[in-house]
C-alpha cells in the first residue's frame, strides 16, 4: 500500500467482504485499527507542516495521476 | 524618556482619548468604509495572528442574554440545525467528516486534504459496520 487513494480502496475492500460475512468483525476491527493509526500518522504530518508554514509533498497523500 | 514622564505622557493620552473618543471612532469607521479591501486584509491579518481572540469574541457574543433570547425564540431554526446535523452524521458528509478530523489539533477541517478526508470517511463506515456487526 502506496498511498492514501490505495488505503481507501482497501478499507472499502474489507468494508464489502465484512458486509457479505467473508470476515469476522474481529479481523475488519484489526484493519481497521491499523487504518486508523495510517490516517492518524499522516494527519499529524499534516499538521506539522501547516504549523511550521510549509507545503512540501507528503508521498502517502500524494494521487498517483497527480503527476 | 523616565519613568515618571512615561506614565505622565500616558495619562495625557487617556484623557485624550476619552475626550476625542467618538470624533476618533467614527474617524476609523469612515476610513473602513472608504478603504474595505484594506480594512478587510488587515481584519483578516489579524484574526490569522490571534485565532483564540477571535473565538473568545464569538463566545462573548454568543453568551449575551440578547443574542441567546434571539436564538432561543427561533426553535425551528434550531430543529432544523439538528437534523442537519443528524444528516450530516448519517450521511458523513465531508464538512461533517472534516470536523471530526479537525478536533483536538491546531487545524480547521478546510486544511486537510481531500484524499486523507475520503479514507477517514472510508474508515468511520467500516468502524460503524463493524459496531453493527458485533450488536
Amino acid at each position: 500500500m502506496k498511498n492514501v487513494d490505495e488505503l481507501r480502496g482497501q478499507l472499502a475492500e474489507v468494508f464489502a467482504q465484512l458486509r457479505a460475512g467473508a470476515i469476522k468483525p474481529g479481523e475488519a476491527a484489526e484493519l481497521a485499527n491499523l487504518a486508523g493509526k495510517m490516517i492518524g500518522s499522516a494527519k499529524v504530518q499534516v499538521e506539522y507542516y501547516a504549523l511550521r508554514k510549509e507545503a512540501p509533498t507528503i508521498e502517502f497523500l500524494r494521487a498517483p495521476y497527480a503527476d | 524618556m523616565t519613568d515618571e514622564q512615561r506614565e505622565r505622557k500616558k495619562a495625557y493620552l487617556r484623557e485624550w482619548y476619552a475626550k476625542n473618543r467618538e470624533r476618533q471612532i467614527a474617524a476609523v469607521g469612515a476610513w473602513q468604509r472608504n478603504n474595505c479591501d484594506r480594512a478587510n486584509a488587515n481584519k483578516r491579518a489579524y484574526v490569522e495572528r490571534n485565532p483564540e481572540r477571535r473565538r473568545e469574541q464569538a463566545n462573548r457574543h454568543a453568551a449575551k442574554p440578547e443574542v441567546r433570547a434571539k436564538a432561543a425564540a427561533r426553535p425551528a431554526r434550531r430543529e432544523w440545525q439538528k437534523a442537519r446535523n443528524k444528516r450530516d452524521s448519517e450521511t458523513l458528509s465531508d464538512g461533517y467528516v472534516r470536523r471530526i478530523m479537525a478536533q483536538h489539533t491546531s487545524m480547521k477541517g478546510s486544511d486537510l486534504p481531500q484524499g486523507l478526508v475520503d479514507a477517514y470517511r472510508e474508515l468511520m463506515k467500516l468502524k460503524r459496520a463493524i459496531n453493527e456487526k458485533r450488536g
